[in-house]
């Protein structure tokens, strides 16, 4: 009799279903579950069967996606994913002799490049042979150019804060030299 | 002049962005029951998974009048686990305990065959055998009855072994009887039975002459019930009282058709044989030794 019910129980795991809906942002993503291609986002009402699942996402100029789903026993599961964009970015520079570092990743020294780039926040590292000159952030949104320039020095800061009083000193002359004129 | 391509795209590398909503639904485990006997006060109804019969997942009492229902999520039960047992245990008295074996397919109700509610059966187990040579004696016909006829009944195996359940309470009768046949091999075996309480009582019984009654003389089996055994060889004389058949005879002496002998009774309640002696017809017996 246990046997029977054992044999039961083992049918069971093989014929429990689970109602499953996939969603992406954006929609109409390409779907693979398990190798087998699914068609595009929204997919409604897939029957699966509790257990581990590899669900593959793409769409074009969107990071794919490969995702493991351990799906419970449950009524219906319902998956969202968000899709990263992809956006072409030129980054240039007339910096000479820099090695440019992304996410500790991707390097290159090119004066100018053109990359396909996640969107997101990425880490920059300006490096000039082996020490580094310049750290920073780099939002990526949209396809955009990016020049890049070294920091200034603290002396050409300081040349730079003298002109700019001497720009403001000429401004304020010309402004009081303009209010006399117009009381006049 | 082109500008350069990175070879590849510039990835952030972190975990995909996924939102996983489950929906689960009841399940609502449902059990009628059947009284065959006896009157549970309540019910005590459980949930326990197979690989721990201890510690219950969920219990709860029942009033016989209540519908016996539970209502569990769905992720109450988990499809690693090697399945579940429904216990039922009615209240009140010795009842059987009813067990269900199960595993969750799918939401919704889930009903248990109905559950026949009875008292614990009562065993009478025992062995026949020879007297003589302590032998099991096979395909002996077990019989318990009462003064309504025959409540249980076996036959003894090749070891003289027996086994009869009773399913209903015997267990405090005192009307009970139990005989075994042999065929006419040996006379009609019956005593009275007593479960004294208990659901449990053993038997052993042996059946045939003793080794020294079989000694003095030569041995006749009777072949016929209500054989009468008299006092005297002529007719008309006293009946001392009638045999059945089976029973063995042991002849002193032949005048005629006539055979003067000795039957022997065991008088169980005193654990000793007593011999009688008397005379049958030839007729009624038949010679073996």
């Amino acid at each position: 009799m246990r046997n029977k019910f054992l044999v039961l129980f083992f049918l069971t795991i093989i014929f429990a279903k689970v109602s499953v809906r996939i969603e992406s942002k954006p929609s109409n993503a390409h779907v693979k579950i398990d190798g087998e291609p699914f068609g595009l986002t929204p997919i409604e009402e897939i029957s699966l069967a509790p257990g581990l699942h590899k669900i593959d996402l793409a769409y074009e100029e969107y990071v794919p996606i490969q995702y493991e789903l351990d799906l419970q026993l449950a009524t219906s599961v319902v998956l969202l994913f968000q899709l990263n964009q992809i956006h072409t970015v030129t980054f240039s520079t007339q910096e000479t002799g820099l090695n440019f570092v992304l996410d500790s990743k991707y390097n290159w020294f090119e004066n100018k490049i053109k990359m396909k780039m996640e969107e997101g926040t990425h880490n920059l590292k300006v490096l000039n042979g082996d020490s580094l000159i310049e750290e920073k952030k780099l939002k990526i949104n949209e396809a955009s150019e990016i020049f890049y320039e070294l920091p200034l020095s603290e002396s050409q800061l300081e040349l730079s804060q003298q002109k700019v009083d001497e720009a403001l000193k000429a401004l304020k002359a010309l402004q009081s030299v303009k209010d006399s004129i117009e009381n006049k | 002049m082109m500008t350069p391509e990175y070879p590849e795209p510039i990835l952030l590398g972190a975990n995909p962005s996924v939102a996983v909503r489950y929906e689960y639904g009841n399940i609502q485990l449902k059990l009628q029951t059947q009284i065959l006997d006896g009157n549970p006060t309540a019910y005590r109804f459980s949930i326990f998974n197979q690989s721990d019969s201890i510690s219950p997942l969920i219990s709860k009492i029942f009033f016989p009048d209540d519908t016996i229902i539970v209502i569990l999520p769905v992720d109450f039960f988990q499809i690693e686990d090697l399945g579940y047992v429904a216990i039922l245990v009615p209240q009140g008295d010795d009842f059987e305990i009813v067990k269900n074996y199960f595993t969750i397919e799918q939401t919704g109700v889930f009903e248990f065959p109905t559950a026949y509610i009875r008292r614990k059966p009562v065993m009478l187990v025992g062995n026949v055998s020879q007297r003589i040579g302590k032998i099991p004696i096979v395909g002996a016909k077990v019989q318990i009855f009462d003064s309504t006829g025959v409540v249980g009944y076996s036959e003894t195996n090749i070891s003289g072994q027996f086994e009869i359940e009773l399913r209903f309470p015997f267990k405090d009768r005192k009307d009970l009887h139990l005989t075994i046949y042999t065929g006419g091999r040996y006379s009609r075996w019956r005593d009275r039975i007593d479960f004294q309480g208990e659901k449990w009582l053993n038997k052993s019984v042996v059946l045939g002459p003793s080794a020294l009654f079989i000694s003095q003389g030569m041995v006749y089996r009777v072949i016929q019930n209500e054989t009468p055994f008299r006092e005297g060889p002529e007719n008309g004389s006293p009946i001392k009282f009638f045999l059945s058949e089976g029973d063995i005879f042991v002849a002193e002496t032949v005048a005629g058709d006539q055979l003067f002998g000795q039957i022997e009774i065991l008088i169980e309640k005193n654990g000793y044989f007593q011999h009688f002696e008397g005379w049958i017809k030839n007729k009624y017996l038949k010679f073996i030794q």
